[in-house]
């Protein structure tokens, strides 16, 4: 058993909750204990007020000596930790805490509030994402662009997060390629042009970027404003047959690497060869061989995809 | 593993990125017969995982068996079949990828002109023994 606080109130004491040992709670143990960089002995020194991060207790000297972990360490969420992995682990433990039971009086909270708490965490991690340590990139056309010189955009860069598309079944098998480049979970194996009535009528470059263009992205160097953040780099490429035709898309990521997710398999940064994307028009592809173009995505085209 | 009495089964080819996998139900004799292949096929120690790179990566066949209708499946790709059960996942050879070659043809052999030139293609590029598709 093992009770994990989540650091997130200045005046009120914090929530706790005790969690008893289950395939979950050592799925997470086992990865803590082979990704050392996410655990802190305390909160950070610089952290300040709001979501913070996780104080984790084991109660029992058995999960201890089974994950070679101390009886009690911090989780602090990745705006603190710096560590690419960290808000994947936040999310596993919010999502621990509803197997959980609550160990604090509760102290100025309403009955039936756990359910509440629990969005509001949620809801803190995905702000943490949005405004602490996103990486905000000036984007400047280079000289092959010169009509568009003068103009200047910026977007953003999140952490690469596979987790987040991975670790459940039932999204790691309906979401695709687009969803990822989109950074936005359907469930419904997104196309590009469908949530605004403009599907693609074929999968060539033209027509799959017309449908993308239509959901709301811009082309890349073709500027979106502040409050459409996020603004992710994406490119798309196409299979053109004979034979084998279909799309697929990349999207940048903070640590300077593209990720992907081809179809219904795993979110992931390396190429066909294996190795780590740095440039997609440039890496293995497989049968993706047409390189059409960089695009921006923005937050009301991630929201309008079906 | 599977239950007796089996009434259908679909085959996913794993193939693309963007659009959805093309699916089409597998004739029932065939679907007995890779079952009961299945059944013989040796057992592979070593830790293998699923084919997962851009392009064609295997078939997930979904079979749906009676009296449960307890859906099953199991995943055929780069030589190997992944059989999972119960939550638990078995990987066997598959010699000569002889059950991967028998569900892509019986993809050649449905309406779908445009499943049959893929499958086809899918076919004619993959190798008897371990060499990988170039689709």
């Amino acid at each position: 058993m093992l009770m994990i606080t989540a650091d997130l109130f200045s005046g009120r004491p914090n929530p706790q909750w005790l969690i008893e040992e289950g395939p979950e709670l050592r799925a997470t143990l086992g990865l803590l204990s082979s990704e050392r960089g996410v655990i802190f002995s305390e909160v950070p020194i610089e952290a300040g007020l709001g979501f913070r991060g996780f104080k984790i207790e084991l109660l029992d000297d058995h999960l201890a000596y089974q994950f070679d972990l101390e009886s009690s360490f911090y989780i602090p969420l990745e705006y603190l930790s710096r560590h690419w992995r960290s808000n994947e682990f936040a999310e596993r433990l919010i999502a621990l805490l509803n197997r959980g039971k609550r160990h604090d009086a509760k102290e100025f909270e309403a009955p039936g509030n756990d359910e509440a708490l629990h969005k509001y965490l949620i809801e803190q991690l995905r702000l943490s994402l949005a405004g602490s340590f996103q990486d905000h990139l000036r984007e400047q056309p280079s000289e092959q662009h010169p009509e568009r010189l003068a103009q200047v955009c910026w977007i953003e860069l999140w952490p690469f997060n596979p987790g987040f598309w991975n670790n459940d079944a039932n999204t790691l098998r309906n979401n695709n390629c687009y969803n990822y480049a989109s950074n936005w979970r359907t469930n419904t194996f997104a196309q590009p042009g469908r949530g605004s009535g403009h599907m693609y009528p074929a999968i060539t470059c033209p027509d799959v970027s017309s449908g993308a263009l239509s959901d709301g992205m811009h082309h890349r160097y073709d500027c979106f404003p502040d409050n459409e953040k996020p603004r992710f780099l994406v490119a798309m490429v196409v299979a053109p047959g004979p034979g084998f035709v279909d799309y697929h898309w990349y999207r940048k990521h903070k640590e300077g690497f593209w990720g992907h997710k081809p179809g219904g398999t795993q979110a992931r940064n390396v190429d066909n060869s294996g190795n780590v994307i740095s440039n997609p028009q440039t890496c293995n592809r497989g049968p993706y061989t047409q390189f059409c173009g960089y695009f921006y995505g923005c937050n009301t085209q991630r929201h309008r995809i079906r | 593993m599977f239950e007796p009495g089996i009434i259908s089964a679909v085959v996913e080819l794993d193939v693309y990125s963007g659009q959805p996998n093309p699916r089409w139900k597998l004739d029932d004799k065939i679907c007995k017969d890779i079952l009961e292949e299945i059944r013989h096929l040796t057992v592979e120690r070593a830790v293998i995982q699923r084919p997962d790179q851009l392009g064609y990566r295997g078939l997930r066949v979904i079979v749906d068996a009676v009296p449960s209708h307890k859906y099953e499946e199991f995943y055929v790709g780069d030589g190997y079949v992944f059989l999972h059960c119960e939550g638990r996942e078995g990987v066997f050879i598959d010699d000569n990828r002889r059950i991967e070659q028998k569900l892509l043809a019986s993809g050649a052999r449905t309406p779908d002109k445009k499943l049959n030139a893929l499958v086809s293609q899918i076919l004619q590029t993959l190798p008897g023994s371990q060499q990988k598709s170039s689709v």
